[in-house]
């Protein structure tokens, strides 16, 4: 009977019912967008930041291109230069990198590589570019006129995964470009009297944790404006919520009367209430949760440039907050409920 | 058994009920009768435990009820009190099944087959699963007499139960409390109606508050 009265009341109000169910549904998409940012972006850049450890990135001083990187110090220990633009690969734009690839796999000892590096006519696509393109090892691959073979698929975990890597020559033959765009430095030693010296030289020089650190400080801020977001959002469908919920009492006044004169308690009463916001909750949760995934999706790959993954323990969280925030709006109109006095029934009021 | 002693009820400055004693034996038949605004549905009010008195003593079924704080009055009610209402008062998203299963929730648990047996019991079997907008009012009132007695309450108070019916329907329903009255329950109506006033076994007539029989 329980269950009948509660679905039954909620069918029978489907338009307040959708309205909130919107109201904590956005509120959840926020929360299930800003956890997930959170915990996935954040320990992906935590890995990114572990595995860099102490190199330094080399950038042009002035122009768009290092056209020859001929510095040369003693704590410098190896050097890769990196070359990076965008060519067509069916009709679509897609992120090239050319560099020594043995180089660039000795540099980054954590990158794992399935297949083999490329010659001259391969190419090695990082994951999330193969995925994309759909590339398995020995596929043919169209680059504008040229054509290449896959010769394996790189996984670094960064998002070196977006782009396709091939050799420098050839990455210069495509792009049309003679230099490279950085060059990665492996550094042992006193690395801020390297960079004084790279300086010196007319170069301009980042840290890779500095870049790190100030993509941290970027998730920071966004993470905090989520936050704020969110807390608007849910306190927005909570009013939501509580003014449907007072709204549907008011209306239901005669009817709770007849149920309280019939012998309801007060636990039972509140239990019909608590029931229908939590089944407001849990709707507006289970949709937010999606929605919220597609937003960190796109959040991740727009700011970060990161895929994020999906983690159970968020959906769990989003469902929670949003039962919780229909609990608490439901408590006012529940007590609202409680003190309707059954003697209006008889009274006929 | 219901004995009332000195009961007064008060609203503010107003006295709705002045020192009002009587008494109502087991399986009597007793109609509160007066003038609108005389204090009949106050009295019945405080019989059925929706109310409380201001002062006064009433013992229903061997209970002091006015000692009573409010959940154990909503528990008195439920297991004692059997109750129908002019306006009927049916709940409007439920059928009319489901409205008498409610009382049998709120009592104890729902039983399908028994709510259906008092449907029928009322001859109401052809609109077990009709919504009350889907009913007529003398079906409606039906619905809430069977409601009324799915718990087996030993006293039935009902606010002009007629009231809002046309002669036909009347009759039906009088002819329903009669039979309760020849099974043995308590009956308390409170009426306008003078033909329901002879039917009793008592008259507790009240004029500004005050109760005269």
């Amino acid at each position: 009977m329980f269950a009948r009265l509660v679905t039954k009341s909620l069918r029978v109000r489907r338009e307040r019912l959708l309205i909130s169910v919107i109201a904590v549904m956005l509120g959840a998409a926020m929360v299930t967008s800003l956890l997930t940012i959170s915990l996935d972006i954040r320990e992906k850049m935590g890995q990114e930041l572990r595995s860099y450890g102490a190199n330094l990135v080399v950038l042009p001083g002035e122009g768009e291109y290092i056209n020859q990187f001929n510095a040369t110090h003693s704590s410098i220990i190896g050097s890769v230069p990196f070359l990076y633009f965008k060519a067509e690969v069916n009709t679509k734009k897609i992120e090239f990198a050319g560099t020594d690839l043995e180089a660039a796999r000795k540099m980054n000892p954590w990158w794992h590589i399935e297949g083999a590096l490329p010659e001259q006519e391969e190419v090695l696509p990082g994951i999330n570019a193969a995925n994309k393109q759909g590339l398995k090892i020995g596929d043919p691959l169209n680059v504008g006129e040229k054509s290449f073979k896959v010769s394996g698929i790189l996984d670094t975990g960064t998002s070196d995964d977006n782009r396709i890597f091939i050799p420098m020559k050839t990455a210069q033959q495509i792009s049309g470009k003679s230099g490279a765009t950085l060059v990665q430095l492996s550094v042992l030693g006193d690395i801020d009297k390297v960079i004084r010296y790279l300086e010196n030289e007319g170069y301009k020089v980042k840290k890779i944790r500095q870049v790190a650190e100030s993509e941290k400080a970027l998730l920071d801020k966004t993470q905090l404006l989520m936050a704020l977001v969110s807390l608007f959002v849910l306190s927005a469908a909570s009013l939501s919520l509580l003014s449907t919920m007072i709204t549907s009492v008011l209306e239901r006044s005669r009817e709770i009367g007849l149920m309280k004169a019939l012998g309801c308690g007060n636990g039972r009463l509140a239990a019909i209430f608590l029931a229908e916001a939590g089944v407001m909750g849990i709707a507006g949760g289970i949709l937010g949760y999606f929605i919220g995934l597609l937003l960190s999706q796109f959040i991740g790959m727009e700011i970060f440039d990161m895929n994020v993954s999906i983690k159970p323990e968020v959906f769990i969280l989003t469902l929670l907050i949003s039962t919780m925030v229909a609990t608490v709006a439901s408590l006012l109109p529940i007590r609202r409920a409680i003190s309707i006095d059954p003697v209006v029934i008889l009274r006929g009021e | 058994m219901i004995i009332a002693k000195n009961l007064v009820k008060k609203y503010d400055t107003t006295c709705a009920l002045k020192d009002a004693s009587f008494t109502i034996e087991k399986g009597e038949w007793a109609n509160i009768m007066g003038p609108s605004g005389s204090g009949k549905t106050t009295l019945l009010n405080l019989i059925g435990c929706l109310d409380s008195p201001t002062s006064g003593s009433l013992i229903v079924n061997g209970i002091e009820t006015t000692k009573l704080n409010q959940k154990e009055r909503t528990r008195f009610r439920r297991e004692n009190i059997g109750l129908v209402f002019q306006q009927f008062h049916m709940i409007p998203h439920l059928t009319a099944i489901e409205n008498v299963m409610i009382a049998q929730y709120f009592h104890s648990i729902e039983d399908e087959k028994e709510a259906k047996e008092a449907l029928v019991h009322v001859g109401m079997e052809h609109r077990l699963h009709h919504m009350p907008s889907q009913l007529s009012g003398g079906e409606q009132q039906r619905v809430c007499i069977a409601r009324a007695l799915i718990n087996q309450p030993q006293i039935i108070l009902a606010d002009e139960p007629t009231g809002n019916l046309d002669k036909k329907n009347e009759e039906a329903v009088l002819e329903i409390f009669r039979e309760l009255h020849s099974e043995g329950r308590t009956i308390v109506i409170v009426t306008h109606n003078p033909e329901i006033g002879e039917i009793g076994d008592k008259i507790i007539q009240i004029s500004h508050g005050e109760v005269k029989y």
